[in-house]
């Protein structure tokens, strides 16, 4: 048992050597005056956090990711809860033909994404090239496969199709039962999967690249484009970015794991 | 006119057809089980009573003076509890029994002594703040029960309420359901595959087979009035013997019937060596030798070979009986009066 123990424990430092050694080194540079000579740096400074929040157009790059990945994933949330919600449980039906519809986003790859986007979006009946709503319409595709599975696993853990039937039966509508017993249930689930599809688009490049580069910088543009201007000033980003998914993670792990635990008595 | 009545109901998946132009009538107060083997369609009749399931055009559910065949689940006034309890796990004891109540509209000071009455009548007082997930499975079943039971609907459908539960709390929770079912004398089907279960509870039973009510009566009647060959081996472990099996065994017999169901406990084993007592009047004796035998507590089942067939027996499980071993040479007597002719 005992060397085993060990030979797990060591392993598992290695590994979060290997994982975190960049991490900490970026983490040091970013707060670091020079380091060029010695192994570790020579000064430490905060300024290049300072440049980075006083940067006007970092604040607005940052403004402008938020507001799309937010835009997009509460769309996404409208659409897919209630529609979710009424596939399951009145037409189980049409539930493959549901998941199959949602689950191609993770066939196309970006660039292709993209490229088809704008080809379809810069003539025709709809002109959306180049603005933000192609890029939110987008995303919102982009996340379905999240959203789908979160929600659909959620509804399927408490048994939706029973509890609206029980419902149901004691006099409650459609709409009642799915506000007053369905919503409340699943409400983790959604909470977990608008999460994780917020992780997903805050770090998302190619399609935010491609669709509206040019003259709408969001924050992985911006980022991009500083990276040759100063090493210190992108590990300072790249910092900041971590931190967040870091803490968006954390908040994922720690519903997923409260909503297990109210699932299993 | 009975209370609820149900004409020709049935209903089809597709190829199969599940429900075979059932008809039944149960009377004002009374509680009545719907038993039959796994996939016979009693759950489907049950959720083609609530309106979870449609039925097919020219079925007709009668309650009270109301055709409900058309209803929408929530105007027919019929509260089910479901094998799963379906409680809702966001809400604690007590407001899963105050749903439907709320639901319904009805004002908080006007149901708040109803649901005060239920909790009691349910034994759950002292929960009433606890999630789902912290109770027992027999105290979720009650909650159930009480949630349907509190809105007062005209029939009450248990779809095998107590099958999830282990044997001794479901013992006990047959005669709760039954006391509670009688102290509001509310009409109420009850779906088992439990024959003994259905003994138990019931006013009468009706017994199903393949989307068919094959028999219907008291416990008593169909305990002891086996109407065909199904009904014997499934109420009750039925020796059924086809007759040329019975002629075979006892010899030629004057009893009209194509088939014979003899109870297990109405046989009697004798000693060899002690023919003369094994003889009677009324009744057959017939040579054979135990093959096995299984201990159920307080009888014993033995196997019983003649030249021709292998039959049950059962004997009260008390010294004077423990003579009979395994291969010991025996007369079985069989009582005539105790042959059920079959159809
Ligand atoms: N939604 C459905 N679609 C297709 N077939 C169904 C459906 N519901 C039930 N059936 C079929 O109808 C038959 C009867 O089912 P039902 O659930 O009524 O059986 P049951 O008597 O309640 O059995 P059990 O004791 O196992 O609960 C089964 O053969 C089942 O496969
Ligand atoms: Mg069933």
């Amino acid at each position: 048992m005992k060397p085993n123990k060990v030979f797990h424990a060591s392993l598992i430092t290695i590994v979060m050597i290997y994982l975190f050694i960049p991490l900490v080194a970026t983490f040091l540079y970013s707060i670091s005056t020079d380091w060029y000579r010695t192994i570790l740096p020579e000064g430490y400074t905060l300024s290049w956090y300072k440049e980075l929040f006083t940067d006007p157009r970092f604040l607005d790059a940052m403004q402008r990711t938020l507001f799309v990945c937010f835009l997009a994933i509460c769309i996404s949330v409208t659409v897919m809860v209630p529609t979710i919600f009424i596939v399951t449980v009145y037409f189980s039906r049409w539930e493959r033909t549901l998941q199959g519809l949602v689950m191609l986003p993770y066939a196309i790859p970006g660039v292709v994404a993209a490229v088809g986007l704008i080809k379809l979006y810069s003539s025709g009946p709809i002109v959306l090239s180049g603005s933000i709503w192609i890029l939110i319409g987008a995303y919102f595709v982009i996340v379905l496969p999240y959203m789908y599975q979160g929600i659909r696993n959620s509804m399927r853990t408490i048994d939706a199709i029973k509890l609206v039937e029980a419902a149901e039966l004691l006099g409650a509508s459609r709409m009642q039962a799915f506000w007053k017993v369905i919503f409340p249930n699943i409400l983790t689930g959604i909470i977990v999967s608008t999460l994780l599809s917020f992780s997903t688009l805050f770090g998302e490049f190619v399609l935010a690249n491609l669709l509206v580069g040019g003259h709408y910088e969001t924050m992985q543009i911006y980022l991009i484009r500083r990276m040759s201007e100063s090493g210190h000033l992108t590990s300072a980003i790249v910092v900041t970015y971590f931190i967040l998914l870091f803490a968006l993670s954390g908040i994922v792990m720690r519903l997923g794991k409260s909503s297990s635990k109210e699932g299993s008595r | 006119m009975s209370y609820v009545q149900i004409d020709r109901l049935s209903k089809r998946f597709k190829e199969t057809t599940v429900l075979n132009q059932v008809s039944l009538s149960i009377e004002k107060g009374e509680l009545i089980t719907l038993l039959g083997p796994s996939g016979c369609g009693k759950s489907t009749l049950l959720r083609c009573i609530a309106g979870l399931t449609e039925v097919e055009d020219g079925g007709k559910i009668v309650v009270g003076d109301t055709n409900i065949t058309q209803l929408a689940p929530k105007a027919r006034e019929v509260g089910m509890v479901f094998q799963s309890y379906a409680l809702f796990p966001n809400m604690n004891v007590y407001g899963n029994i105050c749903f439907g109540l709320k639901m319904k509209g009805v004002k908080k000071e006007e149901y708040k002594e109803r649901v005060e009455r239920i909790i009691d009548l349910v034994d759950l007082r002292g929960r009433e703040n606890s999630y789902p997930h912290q109770l027992s499975g027999g105290q979720q079943q009650r909650v159930a029960l009480a949630r349907s039971l509190v809105v007062e609907p005209k029939i009450l459908l248990l779809d095998e309420p107590l099958s999830a539960l282990d044997a001794k709390i479901r013992k006990s929770l047959q005669t709760e359901i039954r006391r509670i079912q009688q102290e509001l004398s509310i009409t109420t089907v009850f779906v088992t595959h439990d024959q003994e279960e259905a003994l138990t509870v019931s006013d009468r039973i009706f017994v199903m087979d393949h989307g068919n009510i094959v028999q219907i009566g008291t416990p008593k009647e169909i305990y002891a009035h086996p109407a065909s060959e199904f009904v014997a081996r499934f109420i009750g472990n039925y020796n059924v013997l086809k007759r040329a099996e019975m002629v075979q065994l006892v010899g030629e017999i004057v009893m009209a019937g194509d088939a014979f169901a003899i109870r297990p406990e109405v046989i009697s084993l004798v000693p060899r060596g002690n023919e003369a007592s094994a003889q009677s009047k009324n009744g057959w004796s017939v040579e054979s030798v135990v093959r096995s035998m299984t201990l159920k507590g307080n009888v014993i089942r033995y196997e019983v070979e003649t030249n021709h067939q292998k039959m049950q027996v059962d004997v009260l499980n008390t010294s004077d009986n423990h003579w009979i071993r395994v291969g010991t040479p025996v007369f079985m007597r069989i009582p005539a009066e105790e042959c059920i002719p079959l159809q």
